[in-house]
């Protein structure tokens, strides 16, 4: 998986060993997908499956904040974009009977629109203001689910939500749901690549880097954002109506202010720089709570430590762990 | 001689106090022209008006006879006019060619979808414009620190870089906050070159903000003076110096001094 900071144009005048390394990714891009693939041959426990699948989830979120992270921006109302996508979905496969499929994309558009609306006006905003006003309008969402009795069933959510079927076939199973998880994560995985490496790229991270200075070199700052909110946001509209067709159920409680500081730490723990670093944070910290059951009482302390390590011995996350030790064994010689 | 820039009757406020008032001037094609002033004269704000960082309260702002006060930075780019800021305002973690490609980006005749899909059109247009911003740093004698990031270079090579990211933009006016302020003697008379240099090779016309008297008076043809956000002379090097106003905004009149 590529770091998406490369320079983008005269690949063929990288460095040749810059070049081996491309290869080198590719193969190990292929060999995990290849894994991720086989694993539900392999792994029989039902338990272990529903971590897999709610990883993959995560992952999609975790990216897609990225991409909104990407221009300088941190939203901490991700999770409520997520809410509506799922609550958009399931209305219409209870009331209007629209297939899975359908409700999803809609959810995703229906939510882009809406950040992009929202990013219109939002995202003069910057730094701790942005971030207030996206907590802020993440809590209108819970409160609204909550309170809108009549449509979203207030606290008792929305119950017996179909599962998605493609082409007649169900995947209500935890298996099956799996490979629609693990091809909608490929997908996004290569829409926001793609994104990160084109002209789009280049504008984020010119505003992220100094908006001034983008701006004066031609970058419409405001515009730049607005799509980086609205696609991210509309990413998580769609995860979010697939996991309501994953779960069968939603509530105000499926998707909270915890779940957008959970995506958060994702998103840091695993590195915000790259989109390997989301779907790292993503496939390391969905299953830890679960790991450290064993130890009761001390889950949450040690849960915060490897937080706090991380941070500490990884400021750049754990996708920075390569280069770490590739300068480590180099032994500080400078680069060739 | 036509004019590019015209500032007619511009006037900003902030709260009850005028950073500029009722400025008119205008900057000719071709030419390289000078804004001077004491501290807090206005001639920042008077920029960043121009620019479109700032709004003007009142007048208006012509370039290649559009009116452009209001306008946003990246649209003003798009016409022409780009410029380069006081501190040191580089993409730091980028590297020294990425910094100039960004510049460009208002001039890659890629659109940014074609970029997302990676055609071959929009590849051959991503090379041509990282070919045209290597000339471009070679220019200015970049070339050799392309691939580092633009932070580590030394201070007086980032305002260099500073001003690549603006004729990246290829603009026919380039307008330069203080190019000079911060570089010692030898970089600021390398400085002056270049800016000599570029408007002649490149053809560019050159509205310059500074502080340093010598380079002002050395490579400007014409002179605008502002101070406490009026214009109070305007003219040829020659004659600001001599001019009484001029003398005692600086210095002060005889009785304060």
């Amino acid at each position: 998986m590529h770091d998406p900071r490369l320079p983008t144009t005269g690949s063929g005048r990288l460095p040749g060993s810059a070049a081996g390394r491309t290869w080198a990714v590719r193969l190990g891009a292929l060999a995990a997908l290849l894994a991720a693939a086989a694993l539900p041959h392999f792994v029989s426990n039902q338990f272990y499956m529903h971590m897999a699948n709610l990883a993959l989830l995560n992952a999609i979120f975790t990216m897609s904040l990225g991409l909104i992270a990407a221009v300088g921006q941190l939203s901490l109302g991700h999770a409520a974009f997520a809410a509506t996508g799922a609550y958009i979905s399931a209305l219409g496969a209870l009331h209007l009977k629209l297939p899975p499929l359908l409700g999803i994309a809609a959810s995703g558009l229906a939510t882009a629109l809406v950040a992009a609306i929202l990013g219109k006006i939002l995202l003069r905003l910057r730094g701790v203001y942005f971030v207030l006003v996206t907590f802020l309008a993440g809590q209108v969402v819970t409160l609204v689910a909550l309170n809108w009795e009549s449509v979203t069933r207030g606290a008792n959510g929305l119950v017996g939500i179909p599962p998605i079927s493609v082409l007649g076939y169900s995947l209500g199973a935890r298996a099956q749901f799996y490979y629609f998880a693990l091809a909608a994560f490929v997908g996004v995985f290569i829409l926001l690549r793609a994104l990160m490496r084109s002209q789009y790229g280049r504008a984020f991270r010119s505003i992220a880097e100094n908006i001034e200075l983008a701006e004066s070199s031609g970058i419409d700052a405001s515009r730049y954002q607005v799509i980086a909110f609205a696609i991210g946001s509309g990413i998580a509209g769609a995860a979010g109506a697939v996991m309501a067709h994953y779960i069968r159920y939603v509530s105000p409680d499926t998707f909270t202010f915890h779940e957008s500081v959970a995506y958060i730490t994702m998103l840091v723990v695993g590195g915000r720089q790259t989109l390997t670093g989301a779907v790292l944070g993503a496939a390391f910290l969905t299953p830890l709570p679960e790991l450290l059951r064993g130890f009761v009482s001390m889950q949450h302390i040690i849960y915060g430590a490897v937080l706090v390590s991380v941070l500490i011995f990884l400021p750049g996350g754990l996708a920075s762990i390569g280069h770490r030790i590739a300068k480590m064994t180099r032994g500080g010689r400078p680069r060739p | 001689m036509s004019a590019l820039l015209e500032v007619d009757g511009v006037s900003r406020r902030f709260g009850g106090l005028y950073a500029l008032r009722d400025v008119s001037f205008s900057v000719g094609e071709g030419e390289i022209v000078g804004l001077i002033g004491p501290n807090g004269a206005g001639k920042t704000t008077c920029f960043n008006v121009v620019s479109g960082t700032l709004a003007p309260s009142t007048g208006t702002v012509r370039f290649k006879g559009h009116q452009i006060a209001g306008l946003k930075p990246s649209a003003i780019v798009a016409l022409g006019l780009a410029r380069t800021f006081q501190a040191t305002t580089v993409f730091p973690t980028a590297t020294v060619l990425e910094n100039v490609m960004r510049g460009a980006f208002a001039r890659t005749p890629v659109s940014p979808l074609a970029s997302l899909f990676n055609t071959g059109a929009a590849r051959a247009g991503l090379a041509a414009s990282e070919e045209r911003c290597a000339r471009l740093l070679e220019r200015l004698g970049l070339a050799p620190f392309r691939h580092q990031p633009a932070g580590e270079l030394p201070y007086g090579h980032q305002r260099r870089l500073g001003v690549a990211i603006a004729l990246a933009a290829q603009p026919q006016l380039l307008m330069l906050d203080e190019p000079v302020a911060g570089l010692n003697p030898e970089e600021s008379a390398e400085m002056g070159r270049l800016i000599r240099d570029l408007h002649e090779t490149e053809k560019v016309t050159v509205l310059l903000v500074e502080h340093h008297m010598r380079l002002v008076m050395g490579i400007c043809h014409r002179i605008v003076v502002l101070d406490h956000g009026e214009k109070i002379a305007e003219g040829l090097p020659a004659e600001i110096r001599s001019d009484r106003s001029v003398i005692e905004a600086y210095l002060g009149t005889e009785e304060e001094a």
